[in-house]
């Protein structure tokens, strides 16, 4: 029997390496949590770490009264055992077949129902607020360690293919935190709630930035002007405010200039692609180098001279009524400038209709196999073209978010290499939205992270530098393929011409 | 009849050498891009002026007088650009005059400082060059211009030798340290299929963090002070300069030659060498060069360390000839403009070269301009004009059918860029 090549993708040959790697990923994750029990476990046993879970009192859940606690408790257990219960697939699947995802969001309701009253019971409560608590770091590094060493042999050993992105996740989130009490030892409070809502906050601009990438390349455009559509978006929108003085409605009309603006660049794009060929990398570096040189000319020239023209006015903030109240939930998803919930709507929408609606179909078709397409009548370009223009309003809008979003005035090189870390994102959300949302999350943490860690220099061994580097070395990894190989839509970056 | 009908239809001399004229090359689409970035940049010092602005708006009162000042304040910009940075004809026609060495040092001037700045550039842009015709993307060029400059200090901090022995040694250890962390990429780029855009762009960060930590270390931060900086690298690691005994101002380096040198080098390296040969077969077609025997792998690795140990050199002749130290912001935009440079000398050796004049041109006349017009129109607009004569140089497609050229086909390339992995 002739031996079937590794480079060949086969059943075995997945497994084999799928296998491997969450055994690799369970060794890592072993030796984390040594670490993690050797240093923090062993480096300081006498401090304690205050951890404040609220981040603003008007944001926290009322107290109730002891009784009715015991009544959240049952029916938020009821929930949760009813969601989690098999059997309730086959119950309740004439209801589940119109919203997906209700399974998991009654569970997630049902856990709240029953975190909250225990929070309660715990003392945690005061005077309506989340109380901080003191955690023994010596105590919290040896259990939290055991924890990332005990996933770790579980993937190791049992080297689960499906669950292993699950069990790792869990083990890295459980590491930083024991990480985080560890820093934050013998000093200011820890705040977690607010390390959370800036990370959600800095993930706005990447979420529009990935989803833009993704709508680019799945129609088979690589759009990596991103950072550039990013700094017209940014420039553009904060002028436009500035001359109405921050009136609410010059607020709206900006974050619409600031998409046209992404347009804009995104055509520029499209015609040098589609219409004279060029190559599409280098087409978007010299647009960023464009749109580099541009922002500087015009800030050094014009706004530095008219201040007034470059103001700081921030969007407005938006509590959603009774979601924002949601102990540490609500504040990081609910409580957030209304750009927030416009990237999680993009993300909503543009999952949508990429994958539900006939046009998304085609711009789907027009990225894997673009000949077929042509045979079948679709016009090649024209769906090229209109991607790529309505990624580039996303991105602009995005680019909004550098400076309407948390208020701040336009600053040359704020972007900061944001547009290509979008595209890093892009690659591990593996081209579909949700997978970018998870991505910029998790890249917004890392960021929102490393800015707080300057709060802790005093505790740190490591170099606040590498810290700061952590976002570009884990976007390193991930490109690398620790998430394993991915596969870009089939016709992305090649020409398309018309015979 | 059918004489007539056969033969090609007379056309006289001068419409022959219109014709001629029309046939595009890259002499003419450069003359365009030039030609439509002076045009923006113009349009631009119009808006950002607001004298001009104001005359504008009474433009119906007196034409003339507005056309005439707008074309004189865009002049007068120009002109400053041209002199500050190539020939100053005022010290030029003070030399003719009277010829003496302060004189011939004031016409050498400008020059001299053009071609100090491009100096790195031709190195970093052959750099970038290379990886292009095997159509790899290295934009870590700041990131590996950090590593050759870093090491060329800590070899020069180290290390008491003679000059030349010094400079040899500075020189080996920035082309290794470059074409290792350049190499990096190429190595995941080749097994894992990361994609080196990417890679080498966050390399870039990750650099520019790692130097901002190195240089407040013990072994780079000057003892008792704290603003960054490095400290200096002695005489002897210096690259010698030049013209300084005609002025001590004019910092030309012996790093000019040894970018002349380099540009002969890769010439050789593609035209004659086996594995240039093998690098532009991998770029051009893939799937050909594995039919003929030519390992991908090996040559991704390969160009993309000779890629990264270019640009190290580039981060050495930078230190050595004319930073002498480091600080946190030391390769800026080397990265970025080498890339550039690259697409505007599409890749040829020569062509990367006066790319890279073309560069410092703008650099150092941007700066004049800056300083004598009455306005100070900013320095960046000289950074506008050269992305916008870049991107109709990388784009001459554009330029083709803007100015109704002919046969262009074989300017316009779509080779390259096969998507991410």
């Amino acid at each position: 029997m002739a031996t079937v090549s590794k480079e060949i993708v086969t059943l075995s040959n997945i497994r084999v390496v799928s296998r491997a790697r969450s055994l690799a990923y369970g060794i890592a994750l072993m030796v984390l949590g040594a670490i993690e029990i050797l240093w923090y476990g062993g480096a300081s046993s006498k401090l304690n770490t205050i951890v404040q879970l609220g981040y603003n009192t008007a944001t926290v859940m009322p107290a109730v009264g002891a009784v009715w606690r015991i009544a959240l408790l049952l029916i938020g257990g009821g929930i949760t055992y009813l969601a989690i219960k098999p059997q309730t697939l086959a119950s309740f699947a004439k209801a589940i077949t119109t919203v997906r995802g209700l399974r998991s969001v009654a569970a997630i309701v049902g856990a709240y129902l029953v975190i909250w009253p225990v929070l309660l019971w715990a003392g945690v409560n005061h005077g309506g607020q989340l109380r901080t608590f003191s955690l023994p770091v010596a105590t919290t590094g040896y259990v939290l360690g055991a924890v990332s060493i005990a996933t770790g042999v579980l993937m190791a050993w049992r080297r689960v293919d499906r669950s292993a992105s699950g069990l790792l996740y869990g083990g890295l989130i459980v590491f930083m935190l024991g990480f985080l009490i560890w820093v934050a030892r013998g000093s200011l409070p820890l705040q977690l709630t607010g390390i959370l809502a800036s990370a959600v906050a800095v993930s706005t601009f990447l979420i529009f930035g990935s989803v833009s990438g993704t709508l680019c390349e799945r129609a088979g455009v690589v759009n990596i002007a991103i950072e550039g559509q990013f700094m017209a978006g940014a420039l553009s929108s904060v002028v436009f405010v500035s001359v109405f003085h921050g009136s609410g409605m010059s607020k709206t009309l900006a974050l619409l200039l600031a998409g046209l603006f992404g347009a804009l660049f995104g055509w520029v794009l499209a015609v040098m692609a589609l219409r004279y060929q060029a190559n599409q990398v280098i087409v978007g570096v010299v647009i960023v180098a464009f749109c580099t040189a541009m922002s500087q000319f015009l800030m050094t020239q014009v706004l530095d001279v008219h201040q007034n023209l470059n103001g700081s006015f921030g969007l407005p903030v938006w509590s959603v009524p009774v979601l924002s109240k949601i102990p540490v939930l609500g504040p990081v998803l609910f409580d957030q400038n209304v750009l927030v919930f416009f990237a999680f709507a993009v993300v909503i929408i543009s999952s949508f209709v990429l994958f539900r609606t006939r046009w998304g179909l085609r711009v789907r078709s027009v990225g894997e196999k673009p000949i077929a397409s042509e045979t079948v009548g679709i016009d090649v370009i024209r769906m090229r073209y209109s991607a790529v223009i309505i990624g580039g309003f996303v991105a602009g809008i995005g680019g909004a978010g550098f400076t309407l979003g948390p208020g701040s005035s336009f600053n040359y090189g704020m972007t900061s290499g944001y547009g290509y870390i979008a595209l890093a994102i892009m690659i591990f959300g593996r081209w579909r939205p949700y997978g970018a949302l998870m991505a910029s999350l998790l890249f917004g943490f890392t960021i929102a992270l490393s800015a707080n860690l300057n709060l802790y220099l005093g505790q740190l061994v490591i170099p606040q530098q590498f810290i700061s580097a952590l976002p570009y070395v884990i976007t390193i990894l991930v490109v690398s393929g620790v998430v394993g190989r991915i596969r870009p839509p089939a016709a992305d970056g090649v020409p398309f011409q018309r015979n | 009849m059918t004489d007539t009908a056969t033969r090609p239809p007379q056309i006289g001399r001068i419409m022959h050498f219109a014709l001629r004229a029309r046939q595009a090359n890259m002499f003419l689409v450069l003359l365009f891009s030039l030609f439509i970035g002076l045009v923006f940049g113009g349009f631009l010092i119009i808006l950002t002026t607001p004298a001009l602005m104001t005359s504008w708006g009474h433009f119906f009162s007196h034409p003339g007088g507005t056309i005439s000042s707008s074309f004189n304040t865009i002049w007068f910009a120009y002109e400053q650009l041209f002199q500050g940075a190539l020939v100053n004809f005022h010290s030029l026609r003070l030399l003719i005059d009277n010829p003496s060495k302060i004189n011939l040092a004031n016409v050498l001037a400008p020059l001299s400082g053009t071609l100090t700045y491009a100096t790195p550039l031709i190195v970093a842009g052959l750099g970038l060059a290379i990886g292009f015709r095997s159509s790899l993307f290295n934009i870590g060029g700041q990131g590996q211009v950090i590593v050759g400059g870093v090491l060329a200090l800590l070899v020069s901090i180290s290390f008491n030798l003679p000059p030349f022995f010094q400079v040899t040694l500075e020189i080996i250890a920035a082309v290794i340290g470059g074409a290792l962390v350049a190499g990096l990429a190429g190595v995941l780029k080749a097994y894992t299929g990361a994609h080196e855009v990417i890679v080498t762009m966050m390399s870039n960060y990750t650099m520019v963090l790692i130097l901002g930590y190195l240089l407040i270390t013990s072994v780079f931060a000057r003892p008792g002070v704290h603003d960054g900086a490095s400290k200096a690298i002695e005489v002897s690691g210096q690259l010698p300069y030049f013209l300084s005994h005609l002025n001590s101002a004019l910092l030309l380096n012996f790093g000019f030659p040894i970018a002349f040198v380099t540009v002969l080098a890769v010439q050789w390296f593609f035209n004659r060498s086996k594995t240039g040969f093998q690098l532009l077969m991998v770029g051009q077609n893939p799937d050909a060069a594995r039919v003929a025997g030519i390992f991908s792998r090996r040559s991704i690795i390969i160009c993309m360390a000779l890629s990264g140990a270019l640009l190290g050199l580039a981060g050495m002749l930078k230190i050595t000839g004319v930073d002498h130290l480091a600080t946190p912001n030391f390769g800026g935009s080397y990265g970025f403009d080498a890339i550039t440079v690259a697409l505007l000398g599409r890749n040829k050796p020569w062509g990367v070269f006066f790319g890279a004049i073309f560069f410092g041109v703008m650099y150092t006349g941007g700066a004049a301009m800056q300083a004598f017009t009455p306005t100070n129109i900013q320095f960046s607009l000289s950074q506008v004009i050269q992305a916008v004569v870049v991107f109709c140089v990388a784009t001459p497609a554009l330029v083709i059918e803007a100015f109704r050229l002919r046969d262009g086909a074989s300017l316009i390339s779509t080779n390259g860029s096969g998507g991410w992995v």
